[in-house]
């Protein structure tokens, strides 16, 4: 009973956790997929996501709901500012040019952070819905904050899948992730479909930063502290994916929690473990592509 | 003298010593005894030129990008700090150790990482440096976790020459293992080894048509890179006798990134003046607000990729003053 | 069979359920000039991918002076005496020209992992490589960096750098492709003029190229060679005029 109960608690938060670490990510598996950037800052919109959505709730009163649609709009506005200016003069850069910039935003982005909203985690406030708890298997319970997570993410998911799969932008999309010369060739606005897709991955971030924020601590020092949980995500689900990622954020959230519950001396060793051991079996992640 | 001899001799020159290449040595050789008093930012700055330098061979020479560097450096001072720690004062088989410790770690690191390209290998370079920090920080017995390493106490170098607390002998030390390292580096890089290094950085397709084991080579490159970042690592550990986790940070990983980039990859110099740039910089600057020093680093950085790609070193080529070493 | 320096034999190859190589059979002795011709989508890329081990065959052998090679990875078959140009210019493209040679000189007699020194014998491959070069009427362009030539003169150091191997066997991939009409004649120049050892297998759409230079031809549709000949037979099969020279012919 009380091994069910532990296993359940595991599979229940690792899975909300995989959630959040799916939103924040899945933009970055796109972006990189289609605009081949190699965007190390992507989880400075999240964290920028989750500021505002805070900023909203605690400055201007507003509804857990209006603070996080007000957060991802922001960071949808300044995405596009920040393609327009800065990204689009990446895109035929070499990598090393683009991990430098980037580099450089995050150093940045904790620096801006620390000065707008010191260097303590926030904590967030959630809407009284959203409290409590249900009872699941044998003493292990489930935020109802965490089945909300479970619940959206899985819709979420959903949506990018059929918006990927069966709407003309998606179709777009995969056409420009595969042969982005062919795209242009036969009429797809490319430079439009890329600052598109930029900003709503970048939403998308900041949606994941939001809703995560009672789960991945908002520090100053979040694009950086959450940076390769990001990349691993990306890397293991696949490049341009919606559903590698997917499952990849499953494995990781589900596999990080076990292992800081089960052995919380050992952190996330184990995990980095496994990477490893993955990665020399299919070096190109689970869903990659072969060459 | 004949065509051949004189297209020849053009290619085998560059490999020869110019007077210029002597400028970093005589302004370290001078600030020993003009700036006594900033010694200890000097041994900082001769520390990461070597890491620069290492991370060099890696990213410059041969192209492959990575943000896990600090892996090999934090191994090696670690190796370094424990010896001492562990009853083992005597620096210079402490350096040698901690260079092979963090070479053993680069092979089968590298083993892995360089199957992989991207962000994938991005990722596995930053994923091995935080494997290394959650050991680093659990074996607190050991390692004194996040407080670090301390008590790192080094025996006389050469039996006579102590670690006084002025410094004079760490900068000495430090600047001695970075010219041996230098001699070292500038010899592979002109060797036929190097060469083909910065074939496989132009273009990997064309090595493997000659008949080059591409992964091969820059797994051998892999593990000389990571050796002598655990180079740098040891004498950090032996010249300011601690060790601690931020030897095994994203930041330093990103920093020593900039730094190079700054002076300019694929040159051997650029780390030299990258590392001095920023660390003189940094010592000005981020005593007062290090938050501030970060947006600024950053800032900077991104300008300069975005209006003087190739570094300053790279600069001075684009003004033809000279061209590119690799 | 013993002088056979290159031969495929049964080679299979399929992406699922699409085969794109079928039983494809053929041969090289030393000194050969075969032409593989064939029009677009007959799998001639997938066959140079095969042949220098870029790609497993599913079925089927491929040797090299007799070994068979069909497990050896790309770089080790180049090792063996399989050198290569490129059907799209795959230089290095920001080495002097004798430099890239002088790397493939290093290269083929295994010093190229020399960690250190290697001064005498890097003078010496740059020595030969300017002797290559000369031959090839590329001295001229010693000193000047790769990336900064004409693409018809690239296309000459794609051969230099193969023929820097001292192949047994040299495959062609589209050598003419991308030069311009005025410079063309350079390249057929070299091609008659390479060692007479050395076994020439080339892969063409120019057909004037294909007729002057080749002593046999196969004709590859659909990833089957359709069939095999001297210049004279392969123009007078009707077979082959319907498939490739009639109404798409590209030369």
């Amino acid at each position: 009973m009380e091994l069910l109960s532990v296993a359940t608690g595991i599979v229940a938060t690792g899975t909300a956790y995989a959630m959040v670490l799916y939103i924040a990510a899945v933009g970055l598996s796109v972006t990189m997929g289609l605009l081949g950037i190699a965007n190390l800052a992507h989880g400075a919109f999240a964290m920028a996501g989750g500021y505002a959505m805070v900023w909203g709730l605690d400055r201007l009163g507003l509804s857990f709901g209006v603070a996080v649609l007000l957060a991802c709009v922001l960071v949808g506005v300044a995405s596009v500012v920040m393609e327009r200016v800065l990204y689009r003069r990446f895109y035929a850069r070499s990598e090393l040019d683009q991990v430098v910039m980037s580099v450089g935003l995050l150093f940045m982005s904790v620096a801006v952070a620390q000065f707008l909203f010191g260097p303590s985690p926030l904590s967030v406030r959630l809407p009284g819905l959203l409290t409590g708890s249900v009872p699941l298997v044998g003493d292990a319970s489930l935020p109802v904050y965490r089945g909300f997570l479970i619940l959206f993410g899985g819709a979420i998911f959903l949506l990018l899948w059929a918006g990927i799969e069966r709407t003309m932008l998606g179709a777009r999309i995969r056409a420009a992730v595969d042969n982005r010369f062919m795209a242009q060739a036969v009429g797809v606005n490319t430079d439009l479909l890329f600052v598109t897709v930029f900003a709503l991955g970048s939403m998308l971030a900041a949606l994941g930063g939001a809703l995560g924020a009672d789960m991945m601590a908002l520090t100053p020092d979040y694009a950086l502290a959450h940076l390769v949980y990001f990349m691993i995500v990306v890397a293991v689900g696949g490049l341009g994916s919606v559903r590698g990622p997917f499952v990849a954020a499953l494995l990781l959230g589900i596999g990080d929690t076990a292992c800081k519950i089960l052995a919380p001396q050992a952190g996330a060793f184990f995990v980095y473990v496994a990477l490893f051991v993955l990665l020399l079996a299919r070096p190109r992640g689970l869903f990659g592509r072969t060459a | 003298m004949s065509a051949r001899a004189a297209a020849v001799g053009v290619l085998m020159r560059r490999r020869s010593w110019r007077w210029v290449e002597a400028l970093p040595w005589v302004a370290a050789i001078a600030g020993f005894f003009l700036l006594p008093n900033y010694l200890q930012l000097g041994t900082q700055i001769l520390v990461m030129i070597l890491f620069a330098l290492s991370l060099d061979l890696l990213l410059g020479y041969t192209g492959i990008v990575t943000l896990g560097h600090a892996a090999f450096f934090g191994l090696g001072a670690y190796t370094a700090g424990l010896l001492a720690t562990g009853g083992w004062h005597e620096p210079l088989s402490g350096l040698v150790a901690a260079a092979a410790v963090a070479a053993a770690l680069g092979l089968v690191a590298g083993f892995v990482i360089l199957r992989t390209s991207g962000l994938a290998l991005l990722m596995l370079g930053m994923a091995i440096t935080l494997l290394l920090y959650e050991v680093a920080n659990n074996l607190n017995g050991l390692t004194g976790g996040a407080d670090g390493l301390s008590g790192v106490e080094i025996a006389p170098l050469l039996g006579r020459f102590g670690f006084d607390m002025y410094g004079r002998t760490s900068y000495l030390y430090a600047l001695a293992v970075l010219f041996v390292a230098f001699l070292l580096v500038r010899a592979i890089v002109w060797a036929p080894f190097g060469r083909s290094l910065v074939g496989i950085r132009q273009n990997p397709a064309r090595m493997q048509a000659m008949g080059v084991s591409v992964f091969a080579r820059r797994l051998a490159v892999f593990v000389l890179s990571a050796g002598l970042a655990g180079l740098a690592g040891a004498v950090s550990a032996q010249t300011s006798q601690f060790a601690s986790l931020d030897n095994l940070s994203f930041d330093l990983s990103g920093t020593v990134l900039l730094m190079l980039v700054l002076g300019g990859p694929g040159r051997l110099y650029g780390g030299f003046i990258g590392a001095s740039v920023l660390m003189i910089a940094q010592d000005g600057l981020a005593k007062e607000n290090p938050v501030f020093w970060l947006f600024w680093l950053g800032l900077f950085v991104i300008l300069l990729v975005v209006f003087v790609p190739g570094g300053l070193l790279g600069l001075r080529a684009r003004l033809g003053l000279g061209g590119r070493d690799g | 069979m013993d002088d056979l320096v290159l031969a495929a034999r049964g080679l299979h190859r399929s992406f699922g359920s699409l085969e794109v190589a079928c039983d494809i059979n053929f041969a090289l002795a030393a000194g050969a000039r075969h032409a593989l011709i064939g029009p677009n989508g007959a799998g001639k890329s997938t066959l140079v991918n095969l042949l220098t081990g870029a790609l497993r065959p599913s079925a089927g052998s491929i040797w090299l002076d007799g070994v068979d090679v069909t497990g050896l990875a790309v770089h080790q078959r180049v090792r063996r005496g399989l050198a290569r140009t490129f059907q799209i210019n795959t230089l290095l493209r920001e080495m002097s020209v004798l430099e890239g040679v002088q790397l493939a000189v290093l290269e083929r007699g295994g010093q190229g992992r020399a960690l250190l020194g290697g001064r005498a014998g890097q003078r010496r491959a740059a020595e030969e490589g300017f002797d290559l070069l000369e031959q090839l009427g590329l001295a001229g362009d010693a000193s000047a960096i790769v990336g900064a030539l004409a693409y018809g003169r690239q296309r000459l150091v794609e051969v230099a750098m193969a023929l820097a191997l001292r192949p047994r066997v040299l495959l062609l991939d589209e050598p003419a492709a991308g030069v311009p009409p005025a410079d063309s004649h350079l390249m057929l120049e070299v091609i008659a003029r390479l060692p007479a050892g050395i076994a020439v297998l080339i892969i063409e759409h120019d057909m004037k190229l294909v007729f002057r230079f080749a002593e046999r031809i196969s004709v590859l549709v659909a990833g089957r060679i359709l069939t095999e000949g001297s210049p004279a037979e392969i123009a007078a099969d009707p077979r082959v005029r319907e498939v490739y020279l009639g109404g798409r012919a590209h030369g």
